[in-house]
């Protein structure tokens, strides 16, 4: 019997054998190896001057002006988008899932952006939102002066959270659609039979039931936010201008690594932007524990 | 506590579907009547037209005197019980029967002192801080008639309530609901597919059949009485059995024959039988227990007889079903267990004529009182 169990379990192993090396070689690895390097003075161009210094790294990057601009602008992009994609991502869900004429081109019309590479889309935005570009055009026939939004350090940031509200909203729509259609049919007569009108229904019975949904789309989104790069990457082109005004966290960490090959600092920036986000989704554990089992 | 009243009555869905077809009805206050057929044949549709859930197409609805085609399922009094119970997953068990009460804005204590009233008729006072997962199938549905009981309504709707419950549950269930009838003293409109819950419950039984009433009756009368080969056929189990026939008349009496069997049929029978019909193709019909094979009957009624080829036995323990055969006809007879028929066996049987059913085998409706 022993003998046949660790057989089986030899088995199940070598099956996923290549599955654990994939992900120990690039996955692991790696991250163990950038969590040494955030203790290090490691440049590419001179590896061999690599040297332990300790916590001074994440010291640095605490008094780092820069750094907390980014942390900052990150934390108003993630707050901004967030808030803005789920609500509007469950308003157009809720289209989606009415009987209205049309339904499926608006879930059609409103879920292409996110098919389409953020690159392209960011590209677009430039054109759209450029100075004598289309946004402001039109904005002119109405007596407004745009403001010359992706350099305006005032104005950027809000422009990239939009084009980032725009690609994605539609991924928050079809999760929420999904989730609107687990809800039982009978749920909602049941309710209409007890009394309630379209607006009880909706908070008595859609929003409570959609918990789950909304959970995951809120941890999903907030990760995302976090992690935004490529929209302020092409925006700036790559460096987090007007007056760091797009320099996000991503960016930050990308422009110290590659730019200007101090790994161990970057790794130091990695992991502390690790450390957010894993404090904030156990956050959110903590007060969706039901929903989470 | 109301009356129902249907009037011409029609649901046709878009593309023309007809679900309901001129369906006219008085149910009285405080009556049990159950709605019954096969799957399809518009009785859900009916009671949801009477919950406000379908809209009515043609026709009329009143409940209580009042005309309500139009009025919103809230503001029409009535609770509904639903197949798969629909409780709120997200409310415990007095959460989900104080949600009609919270959003009729009744007052607190009187929500309590109904939930907690209404909670211990159905015995599941232990339960209302559970979440409807943590209840087994019983237990939801009893929850589920909680929420239609502290409602208080004119009318009750059930549709199918027992279906997802195990054999044992439905048993037990059946006389409870029907205990709860006498105890609340309302009006209850219950849909079924199951005959045996037709027959047990309902004071009256409404028998459908795409879309159209076959018939409306108490059970012993949709029973003894069915006015077409369906309903003949839906009520009652093991099935009735069809033998194509005649009547003919001999020197004044009545006989029916099929194949070259000729059955005397008594004169009380005979005296309620449509003169029309004798020498026309009819459709007898007759119970698995009008069919006998005792030695007794076969004594008293030897003209009533013929022999018969056994195909198969099923022992039941208190009962045995002889399913044989008659030069190609197929007859099921339910018999006394001590009936020592063996399949195989050539056995003499015996139709009780008194208990006869003749059907118009053109438009299948009974032509006998």
């Amino acid at each position: 019997m022993r003998k046949r169990y660790i057989l089986e379990v030899i088995d199940g192993y070598l099956f996923l054998l290549p599955f654990i090396i994939s992900v120990a070689v690039f996955l692991i690895g790696p991250l163990i190896y950038a969590f040494f390097l955030s203790f290090q003075n490691f440049s590419f161009l001179t590896p061999q001057k690599a040297q332990w210094v300790g916590l001074k790294n994440y010291l640095d990057l605490l008094h780092d002006p820069v750094f907390i601009k980014a942390l900052s602008n990150t934390a108003i992009y993630a707050v901004g988008v967030v808030v803005i994609e789920l609500i509007l991502g469950l308003i157009l869900a809720l289209i989606a899932n009415s009987n209205i004429r049309g339904k499926t081109f608006f879930r059609v019309a409103y879920y292409i952006p996110t098919v389409t590479s953020t690159v392209a889309v960011s590209v677009i935005f430039l054109y759209l939102f450029k100075a004598d570009g289309l946004v402001n055009n039109i904005l002119s026939r109405f007596g407004i002066q745009g403001p010359v939004w992706f350099n305006s350090v005032r104005f950027a940031l809000p422009s990239i959270m939009m084009m980032a509200i725009w690609s994605s909203v539609g991924t928050y729509m079809v999760i929420y659609l999904a989730g609107l259609q687990d809800i039982p049919v009978e749920l909602y007569e049941a309710a209409e039979v007890d009394g309630a009108n379209e607006y009880q229904r909706f908070w008595s019975i859609t929003l409570p039931l959609l918990r789950p949904v909304i959970f995951f789309n809120l941890v999903v989104s907030i990760i995302g936010a976090l992690q935004v790069f490529d929209q302020a990457y092409v925006v700036s082109r790559g460096n987090g201008g007007p007056l760091n005004a797009t320099m996000t966290v991503v960016l930050y960490i990308y422009n110290k690594a590659f730019s200007e090959f101090d790994m161990g600092y970057a790794s130091a920036a990695a992991f502390i932007l690790f450390i957010i986000i894993m404090a904030l989704t156990i956050i959110q554990r903590m007060i969706f524990k039901d929903e989470t089992n | 506590m109301a009356d129902v009243v249907f009037k011409n009555i029609s649901k046709i869905y878009t593309g023309g579907v007809k679900a309901v077809d001129d369906f006219n009805l008085e149910i009285k206050d405080k009556e049990f009547i159950v709605l019954v057929g096969p799957s399809g044949c518009g009785k859900s549709t009916t009671l949801r037209m009477v919950a406000g859930l379908e809209e009515i197409s043609s026709g009329e609805l009143y409940i209580d005197g009042r005309l309500v085609n139009d009025v919103p399922p809230k503001d029409r009094d009535i609770a509904m019980v639903f197949q798969n119970y629909a409780l709120y997953p997200h409310m415990n068990v007095y959460e989900n029967m104080a949600f009609g009460l919270k959003l009729r804005k009744t007052p607190k204590d009187e929500i309590d002192r109904r939930v907690k009233e209404a909670a211990k008729i159905l015995e599941i006072e232990g339960l209302l801080n559970r979440k409807p997962k943590a209840l087994s199938g019983g237990q939801r549905q009893r929850v589920a008639l909680g929420r239609a009981i502290v409602r208080n309504p004119k009318v009750f709707l059930m549709d199918e309530p027992l279906s997802n419950l195990d054999a044992k549950l439905r048993v037990q269930m059946r006389t409870e609901l029907a205990k709860l009838h006498d105890r609340l003293q309302t009006t209850f409109i219950y849909v079924t597919h199951d005959q045996t819950e037709a027959m047990t419950m309902g004071d009256r039984i409404v028998v459908m059949k795409d879309g159209v009433i076959q018939q409306v009756a108490s059970p012993q009368e949709i029973y003894n009485k069915p006015s077409n080969i369906f309903v003949a056929g839906f009520i009652g189990s093991p099935e009735m059995n069809f033998i194509d026939g005649h009547i003919t008349v001999k020197n004044g009496k009545y006989f029916i024959n099929f194949k070259d069997i000729n059955l005397a049929l008594p004169e009380g029978i005979a005296k309620t039988i449509n003169p029309d019909f004798i020498n026309k193709d009819i459709v007898i019909g007759i119970r698995p227990e009008d069919i006998h094979d005792e030695e007794m009957f076969l004594e008293t009624f030897p003209e009533y007889t013929f022999n018969a080829k056994v195909e198969v036995v099923e022992l039941l323990g208190s009962e045995t079903y002889l399913y044989l055969q008659y030069d190609g006809i197929p007859l099921t007879a339910r018999v006394d267990p001590r009936s020592v028929a063996r399949s195989g066996d050539m056995v003499k049987i015996g139709f009780d004529m008194n208990k006869i059913h003749i059907f118009d085998k053109e438009t299948t409706k009974r032509v006998m009182d």
